[in-house]
């Protein structure tokens, strides 16, 4: 019994049965699709018969979690669920055509609302709430530096986090004392803090990438809108806090070049337009600039390309199974296939020109190519929605990360031991 | 380096087996290679008894990858292979029976952890039993001398396929090991061997004459049978054996018995080779082993002709006459020519008719209490067919001829029998007889001047002991049942052990079986094999799997070619 346990006893925990699962099994079943205004750039044809590509995509990126509620602190009634995750995120690349880990980064954390009990308690909290016996996950950020100083199992990488506040740069509460009654919202918002880790966790290695391997192409298993991708940034690492708002265009810019985004569950897209990527004539790829005035802030460092990888399979399983029929969106920044102008930002100002003889075109129809080319082979046939739209490179490094988790009984030992 | 240790849900690890993983550059892990895994202060020696390779896709996946890839670019990435393989746990020290406590790494076996193997087997109890497959050098495996010779338990069975799984060929190997083994701890040990496929045991003594000469001889005969790659594994065990386990091929002797008419016979006229011929007569055999000649193995004997045969012969015991089996025959048809009363009647009167004076000329069979003329008259009929068929190894002339008796059984020597060119009557005849002598001698302790223990060698074991009722196989069942205790140990080898008698099979201790058909390994004799019943069909020349009451598992095993086949 380490002093990570004897603490949480000293705050009346008690360990429970771990098997309560926190992650959605299917999340694409219950995202909802938003559609707003887009611009068409262009729409790009291959044949796939002929299909020759000369980029090379060279690094997958992905993350995984797994949460169990470990123990619950019965200060209160009804008790305090304490949340344990162990999250991992890496990066991928192929050997020999076999996709292999080229990093590895993961670490445990604890999480409960600590802040809003020690509100609740007032002048009576418990004085043990003051002394947190391991170190912390906060608004600070640097969370892919802690993670990259330590390895799981050599040195057990264990961070406290108070999911009662949030990683915003100026922390807010986000449970008030008289909410901690509301179990789901404590257990909604503790997931929602791993999810920020684990993004976290992916946009360091892909600092970490671009840093070691700056010609190489890194694709991220997700968006590169901002709030989904660069707003971490700070979290990851202090030092890239630039990019959570693009603050510093040249270095944004710089960081942007080698990185695409894959989003399998496409939550917003265009109203008009997206008929060409349904053409079977061959792949139809139309390419937006996303101009909504609610978007516009999420999306005005990329345009979104929208591409019906496997249209062959709509022979045999029904589109409808897929959140938006079958198609993936591809985040490419425009740093990727443009020249750097000051205005790249503003996309009133600034429109990436994709004509066909322009290098912008032929850089953006590269890129293309290198995702079409990795259309095959399918992944497992187990889910429709996977079956249409993921990449088996990122399928593949999400088993592999997977099979690293610890299992629910294994979280719950480690916060024994610790 | 293999790999590690499996321990999760859908593969636990349990105190019998362990599935562990297999690294990228371990690929060499096959069935029957031998491993290890330690940790805690604790070995674990296993034998791989299967094998998975997989990839977490599907297979409707890849067939719509394949398809959809058909005429375009080809495929960037590859499924990742997961390489697994399950251990049969076959030692482990301390002996425990427990699994594997965590995931431990996993690595070859090599000569010096083999001792873990072997460990409860005493040094001077060490018979070399073959080699462990799969192993970068070669690593001897043990029987246990009581457990195979006597009298803690006996017997070996043999079975497989003609022609592939070289059973003989392995009693010949286990015949040298256990006569290296007799000599070096002066153990009067004496193995008995019957010929029944033409020269097959009968150029035993043509050997190579040293090491030297037998690699050459193991390289040309690799190439003229179209097994190259086999002439060095077949040296190095070679030279393994005869230097750290001092068997010694080319210091045993081979003793001969065969019959007169043997067309074999030349090869030891010519090598003037020292051999010892045999014939029996009536008086030289049991009724019992007289009944087992007279009929087949499948056939069920009509118990009036049993009983007549008994009578007969114990009245002729009786009357301390002896005879042969020309005047057995001609009395069998004495009785099936008059009834009893014609017989009394004709002997007893003091005026006899015509008729009666010519039975009194005519009848000089023993007179018996009664017999029934259908009877005799069948008994004759078998007699008389047996007679004109058997003129190898039967006298029919004589009462007694030249059998072989157990002072003729001489230690530290393979005493070879031909039974070839015999019929099938005269072979039951000659194993019965030798196979009683044998049993008689060491019980009635003639060992004192001969050998103390014997191990009898029987191929096509399911003429002597078939499966069927049938009085021909009690020797056999004899021996097998009471056989350990008298230090006579049986190694009976067949095709299908299916076919021979369960007694019998159940009786052996120790099991050996080479490349079979999957139909025969089915059968629920074959259960001991476990997993390993899957890769029997594939099993190679030489390569066996042993059952051994010292071993936890079944054990593949590899053996070198017997240097008399290299000739």
């Amino acid at each position: 019994m380490g002093e990570l346990y004897k603490w949480l006893k000293s705050l009346k925990g008690s360990p429970v049965y771990p098997g309560i699962p926190c992650e959605e099994l299917s999340p694409e079943l219950t995202t909802v699709t938003e559609t707003g205004a887009a611009d068409l750039l262009k729409v790009y044809k291959f044949d796939l018969s002929s299909l020759q590509a000369d980029e090379f995509i060279r690094f997958f990126v992905d993350g995984v979690q797994r949460t169990a509620i470990v123990q619950e602190l019965n200060l209160l009634s009804p008790p305090i669920p304490v949340v344990a995750s162990h999250i991992i995120a890496g990066a991928f690349e192929r050997e020999n055509n076999e996709v292999r880990p080229a990093i590895i980064r993961e670490l445990l954390v604890l999480l409960f609302p600590r802040s809003a009990l020690m509100q609740k308690f007032g002048d009576n909290v418990p004085k043990q709430m003051y002394n947190v016996p391991i170190p912390t996950l906060d608004s600070t950020g640097d969370f892919y530096v802690k993670a990259s100083q330590s390895q799981l199992g050599v040195e057990t990488n264990i961070f406290f986090v108070d999911s009662s506040i949030t990683f915003e740069k100026t922390p807010k509460p986000s449970i008030e004392p008289s909410e901690l009654i509301a179990i789901g919202k404590l257990r909604g918002i503790a997931l929602n803090r791993i999810s920020a880790i684990r993004r976290a966790l992916e946009v360091g290695i892909v600092m970490e990438l671009r840093k070691k391997y700056p010609k190489d192409f890194i694709c991220i298993d997700g968006p590169l809108a901002r709030m989904m991708f660069l707003i971490y940034a700070r979290l990851a690492d202090s030092h890239f806090e630039y990019l959570s708002d693009l603050s510093d265009s040249q270095k944004s810019f710089e960081f942007l070049q080698k990185v695409l985004g894959v989003v399998k569950e496409v939550e917003f897209i265009p109203r008009t337009g997206l008929e060409h990527a349904f053409n079977t004539d061959a792949i139809n790829i139309p390419v937006f600039q996303i101009i909504d005035p609610e978007k516009m802030e999420q999306f005005r460092h990329l345009i979104c390309c929208f591409i019906w990888i496997r249209p062959e399979l709509r022979k045999f399983i029904p589109i409808s199974g897929t959140m938006a029929s079958g198609l993936i969106r591809v985040d490419v920044p425009i740093p990727a296939i443009c020249d750097y102008v000051p205005s790249w930002l503003n996309p009133n100002e600034f429109r990436p020109d994709l004509n066909n003889s322009s290098s912008s075109c032929k850089k953006l129809e590269g890129i293309l190519k290198a995702i079409l080319r990795e259309r095959l082979p399918l992944p497992s046939t187990r889910s429709h929605h996977r079956l249409f739209v993921e990449l088996f490179p990122i399928a593949e490094g999400e088993r592999i990360l997977k099979s690293r988790l610890m299992s629910h009984e294994e979280l719950r030992l480690i916060v024994e031991r610790m | 380096m293999i790999g590690y240790v499996i321990i999760t849900h859908d593969r636990p690890a349990k105190p019998d087996g362990f599935w562990f993983t297999i690294e990228k550059n371990a690929e060499n892990v096959q069935i029957g290679s031998y491993i290890i895994t330690e940790g805690d202060g604790q070995r674990i020696i296993g034998v791989v008894e299967d094998e998975e390779y997989y990839s977490v896709t599907d297979a409707t996946s890849q067939y719509f990858s394949e398809i959809m890839a058909s005429g375009g670019p080809s495929l960037p990435t590859y499924p990742i292979v997961i390489k697994i393989a399950k251990a049969r746990i076959v030692a482990r020290e301390p002996s425990l029976s427990v699994p594997p406590k965590s995931r431990w790494p996993v690595r070859f076996l090599n000569a010096k952890d083999a001792e873990v193997l072997h460990k409860n087997i005493p040094d001077d109890k060490r018979i070399l039993a073959g080699f462990l497959t799969g192993s970068s050098e070669p690593v001897p495996v043990y029987y246990h001398a009581n457990f195979l010779l006597g009298d803690q338990a006996a017997h070996m069975n043999i079975g497989g396929k003609t022609g592939l799984a070289a059973k003989t060929s392995y009693g010949v190997f286990i015949a040298q090991a256990v006569l290296s083994w007799a000599k070096k701890h002066g153990e009067p040990t004496a193995v008995v061997m019957f010929n029944v496929k033409r020269g097959d045991l009968m150029t035993l003594h043509k050997i190579p004459k040293n090491m030297k000469d037998a690699e050459e001889k193991i390289k040309s005969w690799a190439k003229k049978t179209g097994q190259p790659d086999k002439a060095e594994i077949y040296i190095n065990l070679w030279n393994s054996a005869i230097s750290t386990e001092e068997i010694d091929p080319f210091g045993i002797e081979v003793k001969y018995f065969t019959y007169p008419t043997d067309p074999y016979i030349k090869e030891l006229d010519n090598a003037k080779y020292r051999y010892r011929l045999y014939r029996y007569g009536l008086n030289d055999i049991t009724v019992h082993e007289l009944l087992a000649a007279l009929y087949s193995p499948h056939e069920e004997i009509p118990m009036t002709q049993v009983n007549h045969v008994y009578a007969y012969l114990e009245t002729m015991k009786q009357m301390n006459r002896q005879v042969s089996f020309k005047e057995m025959y001609t009395h069998m048809h004495q009785y099936a020519s008059y009834e009893p009363r014609e017989v009394r009647d004709a002997l007893s009167t003091r005026q006899p008719t015509p008729q009666q004076i010519v039975i009194r000329s005519r009848f000089n069979a023993p007179l018996l209490d009664n017999w029934h003329i259908s009877v005799a008259g069948a008994i004759e009929r078998r007699l008389g067919g047996f007679m004109d068929r058997a003129r190898g190894a039967i006298d029919s002339t004589s009462p007694s001829c030249s059998p072989i008796k157990f002072t003729d059984i001489e230690p530290y020597k393979i005493n070879v029998i031909q039974l070839y060119g015999l019929t099938d009557s005269e072979k039951r005849l000659v194993v019965n007889a030798v196979l009683r002598e044998i049993s008689d001698g060491l019980a009635v302790g003639e060992s004192q001047i001969g050998a103390k223990r014997i191990m009898i060698l029987i191929d096509e074991l399911n003429a002597y002991a078939p499966k069927t009722k049938s009085p021909i196989k009690e020797q056999i069942i004899d021996i097998t049942a009471r056989g350990r205790d008298l230090q006579l140990s049986m190694i009976g080898i067949q095709q299908f052990a299916s076919g021979i008698d369960t007694q019998v099979y159940g009786n052996c201790s120790t099991k050996v079986i080479g490349n079979s058909d999957i139909a025969e390994i089915n059968s629920p004799l074959y259960k001991y094999l476990g997993e390993f019943s899957r890769i029997v069909p594939l099993l190679g020349k030489g390569e066996l799997i042993i059952y051994h009451p010292m071993y936890a598992s079944p054990m593949p095993v590899i053996f070198p070619v017997p240097l008399h086949e290299v000739m």
